[in-house]
């Protein structure tokens, strides 16, 4: 029985019909572009610049371009998956030869104060907990559950307090692998803090008692009335340099007294390195270019306190509370939000003045969460990690220099931060913590870049002639001029980032996309300062993450790239049966024609 | 049913007392709020112008910003964490509920200071001895230790270089007769955590403060030391 012969060429047409919509063609095709690897044999570039050129020209649109290969891109093969992801978004799968774990050590740790461990994870994402072990040489310190995003992509860090000088090394687990990471512990007592308050309140009461309970050494101006005084730092602040000097960071809280002399001996303290908190003086925050003004007071809940702190300090916890604030105004330029109310106002800010840190808190009780939710121990941390950090001061000045000066819009710009041109010999050191870089987009919103330490050996000899001592990068998504220079000073160089043909592409991803950006360069510089593997091979698996999280995509291991499509398949649509089956049915086909004409020959029939 | 002025009146009154607690909150930022402690065994409440007393000599000798009118405050009630000064005298036997125990011990051990005064003056009297047994139960045996007079409590305002004043009470030979050398005290640390008093300042400061003005020495002014002694340390 044969089938009629209509039939069989209607067969055949629709397979035909189906081979031409299955090259990744077709401007009405929804679907997921899979690439070729651009290193898959001779001809592999070219394969990829083909299937490629549809969705350039725009003829096509696919709904997302994956690129399941796990080998380093190379540049070219990078310039052009950033034109692609301009029109579509981006699915990668993340370079074999990226670590799964990589870590990187504090970058100036001291005995005494906080400093930062800092991991970061890929692992399989969508929801996935990883539990991530810190040990140090006596054994295991802490450990965090951190759940994967989408991204595969998570970073994290452990606060650790060092208690002896010298060589310390910290390990992480992670993922089944084991990272080591280093530095050289300096010699420090603990900060020793100066509270100015008014007239005793709870909240001065519990902050020095959170500061003693955690070792810090403590001392205080508090006026009682009838020329009384609480507090071993006598009347009043000392109106000299020489003894501000014994303090490592002063505490202003509400009511403190401050007048013209006292302002003008807290700028030149903190000029000189000194750590400034003050707490709802809006006179403080002012003057230290923190607010330029205060909102209205009113009050939070506790557990709407929104937290994005560096990695060395604590936030107070979630809590079923009620507490009075008084939040800032817009934040000064270079401040740093790094605190808010539910509705966005600000909380907390920080910033680098001159050689010191200061720090705005609108949060006027913070014993509450201490006595009425019982978070004694998170009360402490909290006001002992401020007090370190702000006694982290003792950077010294540093320039920024951005190699180029402008470039296409999705191409990574690279910054290089050197140390004081007068170091000795030439050469650059710097003892300082990682440096927060404060980026201005054209749209006029700015966010933070912390600059990660290249590794000496890869990074090699800067523009300047010698090797910067710290790094950043961003991407500029949309087109126009960046501004770019240290948290807390103006900005010190521009970028400006031109159009490329993919610029006019209806649907181009938002410039959202750069939170990501700083992440992923953040680790890019992380994982080579842990010396993971070689600069490059990062550097450009970092550069694919990024194009693919700017572009809306997302990059994940190679194992997870089928079901990240899979669980976006309504988004984006399924991946069909692939091209080689397709081709197996229409040699089936062939041959079984084939076979009968064969059969129908030698039997003499028609 | 038709409703008088008296009745509305009373209504109103009601809603007041219920709102009290929620109130508790509504004081400025950094206001001193003088809370007592209601529990349910005993008779709290036996020293009632104490709170006013006192409110008006912190206001009178310090510039502390402090909140004009006393708190009535369960002491087994978690409100009692919003205020980390609490004042608990009385004369009958006392006996903590569990919920009572529990947050006596959780506000010392976070942070607050509660002034235990006998009301009797009398060590066997019926308040100090079950009170002094719930402070052995609740903070273990051993925990209530004398207070030397030396210690900073007697310099924190005022100078009593002799420790603890004196009270009428003590020198009329009243209750047990004696007079009490030391206080006692539950220390966190090295500060004070529970402080307790044998010596009756709860009848010595239980007047109306606009008599105060007829003393040849103001006799709160020991009260004065605790709270800024409470506030300081």
């Amino acid at each position: 029985m044969t089938l009629p012969l209509a039939l069989r060429g209607l067969v055949v047409l629709l397979l035909l019909l189906a081979m031409a919509r299955g090259d990744g063609g077709g401007s009405a095709d929804p679907g997921p572009l899979v690439l070729h690897p651009w290193d898959s044999g001779p001809g592999g570039g070219r394969q990829m610049t083909t299937a490629a050129a549809p969705v350039l020209a725009g003829a096509a649109r696919p709904s997302v371009v994956v690129r399941p290969s796990t080998s380093t891109p190379t540049g070219a093969e990078l310039e052009l998956l950033a034109a692609l992801a301009a029109r579509a978004p981006l699915l990668v799968a993340l370079p074999g030869d990226v670590p799964a774990l990589w870590v990187e050590p504090p970058g100036h740790a001291r005995t005494e104060r906080a400093a930062a461990v800092a991991f970061g994870v890929t692992a399989r994402p969508g929801g996935d907990t990883v539990r991530v072990r810190l040990y140090d040489g006596a054994g295991p310190v802490d450990s965090l559950a951190v759940v994967v995003p989408a991204s595969g992509r998570v970073e994290g860090a452990f606060r650790v307090r060092p208690t002896r000088a010298g060589w310390q090394d910290w390990r992480i687990e992670a993922v089944g692998a084991t990272r080591r990471a280093g530095a050289w512990v300096h010699e420090a007592l603990p900060p020793h803090v100066l509270l100015l308050a008014g007239p005793p309140t709870w909240e001065s009461r519990f902050v020095l008692r959170a500061l003693d309970e955690a070792g810090a050494r403590t001392a205080a101006v508090i006026p009682l009335g009838r020329g009384l005084h609480a507090g071993d730092a006598g009347p009043s602040m000392p109106a000299d340099s020489a003894s501000m000097a014994r303090y490592d960071a002063v505490l202003l809280l509400p009511g403190a007294v401050l007048d013209a002399g006292a302002l003008r001996t807290l700028e030149r303290y903190v000029a000189g390195g000194g750590g400034l908190l003050a707490v709802g003086h809006n006179d403080a925050w002012r003057a230290f270019g923190l607010s330029d003004s205060a909102g209205a007071e009113g009050e939070v809940a506790g557990a709407a306190v929104r937290w994005q702190l560096p990695a060395e300090l604590a936030p107070l916890p979630a809590a079923e509370l009620r507490v009075p604030v008084l939040p800032l105004g817009a934040a000064g330029p270079g401040a740093f939000v790094a605190a808010m109310a539910d509705d966005g106002a600000p909380l907390l800010a920080v910033r680098q003045s001159g050689m010191g840190r200061v720090a705005a808190l609108g949060v006027l009780e913070t014993w509450r969460w201490r006595m009425e939710a019982g978070r004694v121990d998170e009360h402490r941390e909290f006001w002992r990690s401020l007090a370190d950090w702000l006694a982290g001061q003792g950077s010294a000045p540093l320039r920024v220099h951005l190699p180029a000066t402008e470039g296409p819009t999705g191409a990574a710009v690279h910054v290089e931060l050197y140390g004081h041109a007068s170091a000795p010999g030439g050469a650059v050191t710097h003892g300082g913590a990682p440096p927060v870089l404060r980026l201005e987009r054209p749209d006029g919103t700015s966010e933070l870049l912390v600059a990660g330490r290249p590794a000496s050996a890869q990074a090699g000899a800067g523009a300047e002639g010698h090797t910067p001592v710290w790094r950043a990068a961003f991407l500029p998504v949309t087109e126009g001029v960046y501004r770019i220079g240290l948290a807390g000073g103006e900005a010190a160089a521009i970028h400006a980032a031109a159009a490329d043909a993919a610029e006019d592409v209806p649907g181009q991803p938002a410039a959202g996309g750069t939170a990501h950006v700083a992440a992923a360069f953040h680790a890019t510089a992380a994982g080579a300062a842990a010396g993971a593997a070689d600069g490059f091979a990062i550097d450009g698996a970092a550069r694919l993450a990024l194009l693919a999280w700017a572009s809306g995509g997302s990059a994940v291991p190679a194992d997870s790239v089928l079901p990240w499509l899979a669980a976006r398949q309504a988004e984006f649509g399924a991946v069909r049966g692939g091209e080689a089956l397709r081709w197996l049915l229409l040699a089936a086909l062939l041959a079984a024609a084939a076979a009968e004409w064969t059969v129908r020959r030698l039997s003499g029939r028609r | 049913m038709r409703r008088t002025p008296v009745t509305w009146a009373f209504a109103v009154l009601f809603a007041l007392v219920l709102l009290g607690p929620a109130t508790a909150a509504a004081q400025p930022a950094g206001s001193f709020v003088f809370a007592t402690a209601r529990y349910e065994s005993g008779n709290w409440d036996s020293a009632p112008l104490v709170p006013s007393n006192l409110i008006h000599s912190i206001a009178q000798y310090t510039d502390i910003q402090v909140a004009p009118a006393g708190e009535y405050v369960d002491l087994g009630s978690p409100l009692v964490f919003r205020y980390p000064f609490l004042f608990l005298t009385g004369h009958l036997p006392v006996r903590f509920t569990a919920a009572e125990s529990r947050n006596l011990r959780a506000y010392v051990e976070r942070g607050g200071f509660i002034f235990v005064d006998d009301h009797n003056h009398d060590i066997d009297g019926a308040f100090h001895r079950t009170v002094t047994a719930e402070i052995a139960r609740i903070f273990g045996p051993g925990s209530l230790v004398e207070l030397p007079n030396d210690h900073e409590l007697y310099r924190a305002f005022f100078e009593f270089p002799d420790g603890p004043p004196t009270t009428t009470h003590e020198l009329n030979g009243w209750g047990d007769g004696l007079i009490h050398r030391h206080l006692h005290a539950v220390l966190v640390g090295q500060r004070i955590g529970l402080l307790y008093s044998n010596k009756d300042y709860a009848s010595e400061w239980n007047y109306h403060a606009d008599n105060k003005r007829f003393l040849g020495l103001d006799n709160t002014r020991f009260g004065v030391n605790i709270i800024v002694y409470a506030l300081t340390r």
